[in-house]
């Protein structure tokens, strides 16, 4: 892959909360390269949204990156006034959401919400806007643009409504694009061609993607490479071939093995016991400790840093440690 | 159990059409077939599947068959009774015959009551045991969904999402019967639990020989539970076979394109988009076969003539004028 486009180093979001503060993000690494696809997985509460929105600076409160930074082509965006942040994040940084309809504004037409970003950031006037915006949802497959850049969010499918996310996203050809569990919602056919057509898009555009799916099947058919948070913090990180021949961190081997598989239906399952600790009584040393199999010696003690492996990725387990 | 033979669940013609008033007056009227026809039989000790997305009919169904909702057209027999019989004896006896689990556990368990207390419900009103009686089965019966006996004092917020759902298990089964209609019963859960939940189903099934109709939109899940699978889409059952059958030789066009879209764990092998378009609404199904707007093989017959569920193998079905 060529040159990093996004680095996060050491990335921590705290939430106050009437009985203490609670860790949501802690201590996150991670690189995405200029073209590249990378999926942050995990299970709910895991942090994988809140590092999203971090990233671009838009924690919701009583939530509050205490440390770290997040440079985007050098620029570390948490560093930035907000007046510059809105900047960055109309022209070269966009993002899009689980649920389109919560997202878009209820009372103005599709064309008016796609063409804004191109009137905001690039000035431009209200019929060369509204060209763009419908050339724009022409690409993006809705049908008879033309007409709809004069319907209402509420009159399009979910499906139609993540097409116009992607469109508004992709307006000013954004270098970085984080889509938060953009298919989540819709049904698994209309979940393919809208995957489809994000990374299509993007390939055309150079546009670099951060993912943040639970679904490790979205991550096999789309990614690059892989980052998979637990409790906060990033436990594994690999390119996407490597870390589905055999994943390193116990967790994500577990991941793995919960899974029905349609190639494999009668296989007993293999859950990973327990659940996922409450951010309010994370567990010590490795957050991962007391579910995990191959826990030994140091893992109740000692939270383990993330460790090189020899065919690349890394991995936060004391297995790989030296 | 013993005394009955039959299927445990059986629709036959099973049709259910909702008004929707639409337009801001809501003085539009237009007629929602949410189930059409829809024949199902579920033998005594059986995981059926029913597979579909959203707006396919699966809840609708699934509410019919245990009679929460009552039909438009056609029939239910649970043990061979019609749950809308009225008769008290057929009353006392469905509870026995019949259970139900949700998705959302959060919402079908009563949030002011200790869960021991909604475990026995059933018992209750079933009467015939004691207070330590019921509270033994109460145990008992955490015991079996991997509880503690403990936790029957304990309230539904102080549970997580896999252990409530235990608990929706746990009083299902309190009455020991023969089938329990799951809808969605692990699409709320995270992946390392929700197997957990799966495997703790199948255990249920094989030490109580129960009856599942299991609905879900994840086919990964259904494969993995079921005997034999049905498919549906827009209110109409489309395919059903062994689950064997149906995951290795998928018939319908629909079938295929929803076990093509499915995201496969093997990154070396990316599929394109298996289907175009979206799932018309439920209140305006095409003409002819419903699937021919989005099918690729569909010919102008298809938009005119409403194909039947035809067998095209043994135990195989099929709703497709192609392949019969």
């Amino acid at each position: 892959m060529g040159q990093t486009l996004l680095r996060v180093e050491g990335l921590s979001t705290v939430f106050a909360t009437p009985t203490g503060p609670l860790t949501a993000v802690d201590g996150v690494d991670l690189t995405v390269s200029r073209g590249e696809v990378v999926a942050v997985v995990g299970e709910s509460g895991c942090g994988k949204t809140m590092l999203a929105l971090s990233i671009l600076g838009l924690v919701p409160p009583p939530g509050r990156i205490v440390s770290g930074r997040a440079a985007l082509g050098g620029v570390d965006v948490l560093a930035l006034p907000e007046s510059r942040r809105r900047q960055v994040r109309g022209k070269r940084a966009a993002m899009i959401f689980q649920e389109p309809m919560t997202a878009l504004n209820p009372v103005l037409t599709i064309g008016e919400q796609v063409a804004e970003p191109l009137r905001v950031h690039a000035g431009a006037s209200r019929r060369e806007s509204l060209a763009a915006a419908e050339a724009m949802l022409a690409r993006v497959g809705l049908p008879d643009p033309g007409r709809q850049l004069g319907s209402y969010p509420h009159e399009l499918s979910g499906g139609q409504r993540q097409r116009v996310m992607i469109a508004m996203a992709l307006m000013l050809g954004p270098e970085l694009l984080i889509a938060d569990e953009p298919t989540t919602a819709l049904d698994v056919t209309v979940q393919g061609q809208i995957l489809a057509l994000m990374l299509d898009l993007a390939r055309d555009a150079g546009t670099a993607i951060l993912l943040v799916t639970h679904n490790l099947g979205v991550v096999a058919q789309t990614a690059d490479r892989v980052a998979v948070m637990y409790a906060g913090r990033l436990v594994e990180e690999a390119r996407v071939d490597t870390f589905f021949q055999g994943p390193a961190h116990p967790y994500s081997r577990g991941l793995l093995a919960s899974l029905p598989r349609l190639d494999d239906p009668g296989r007993r399952l293999t859950p990973i016991p327990g659940t996922v600790p409450s951010l309010s009584a994370l567990p010590t040393g490795c957050h991962f400790h007391p579910r995990c199999g191959e826990a030994f010696a140091p893992c109740a003690d000692n939270a383990p840093p993330l460790f090189e492996l020899p065919g690349g990725g890394q991995a936060r387990c004391w297995l790989h440690g030296a | 159990m013993a005394h009955n033979t039959g299927p445990v669940l059986e629709l036959a013609g099973l049709s259910r059409s909702f008004v929707s008033r639409e337009g801001v007056l809501r003085r539009r009227e237009r007629i929602v077939r949410a189930v059409s026809g829809v024949d199902l039989a579920v033998a005594p000790g059986e995981t059926l599947g029913l597979v579909g997305e959203s707006g396919c009919g699966k809840s609708t169904l699934a509410r019919m068959a245990i009679g929460l909702l009552p039909p438009s057209a056609g029939t239910v027999r649970l043990g061979g009774l019609d749950p809308w019989d009225g008769a008290s004896a057929v009353r006392k006896r469905l509870p026995r015959l019949a259970q139900m689990i949700f998705q959302d556990p959060y919402s079908s368990l009563n949030p002011r009551l200790p869960v021991g207390w909604t475990v026995a419900e059933g018992l209750r009103a079933a009467g015939g045991l004691s207070a330590s009686q019921r509270r033994e089965r109460v145990a008992e019966l955490l015991a079996q969904v991997g509880l503690a006996p403990e936790h029957a004092r304990r309230f539904p917020h102080q549970f997580s999402g896999g252990q409530r759902q235990r608990v929706a298990i746990a009083r299902a089964l309190a009455l020991a019967p023969e089938l329990i209609v799951c809808d969605e019963p692990v699409s709320a859960l995270d992946v390392s639990v929700q197997a957990q939940v799966i495997n703790l189903l199948a255990d249920l099934k094989a030490r109580h020989g129960l009856a599942y109709l299991f609905i879900s939109h994840d086919l990964a899940v259904v494969g993995h539970l079921s005997d034999r699978v049905a498919v549906m889409y827009l209110g109409r059952i489309v395919e059903l076979a062994a689950a064997d059958a149906l995951y290795a030789r998928a018939a319908h066009p629909y079938t295929k394109a929803l076990l093509a879209a499915v995201p496969g764990l093997d990154p070396g092998r990316r599929r394109p988009a298996a289907l175009a378009g979206e799932t018309p609404s439920p209140a305006a199904v095409p003409s002819g076969c419903a699937f021919h707007p989005r099918c690729d093989l569909a010919e102008p017959r298809c938009a005119a003539q409403s194909p039947a569920l035809t067998e095209i193998a043994p135990g195989h079905f099929a709703r497709c004028l192609r392949l019969i």
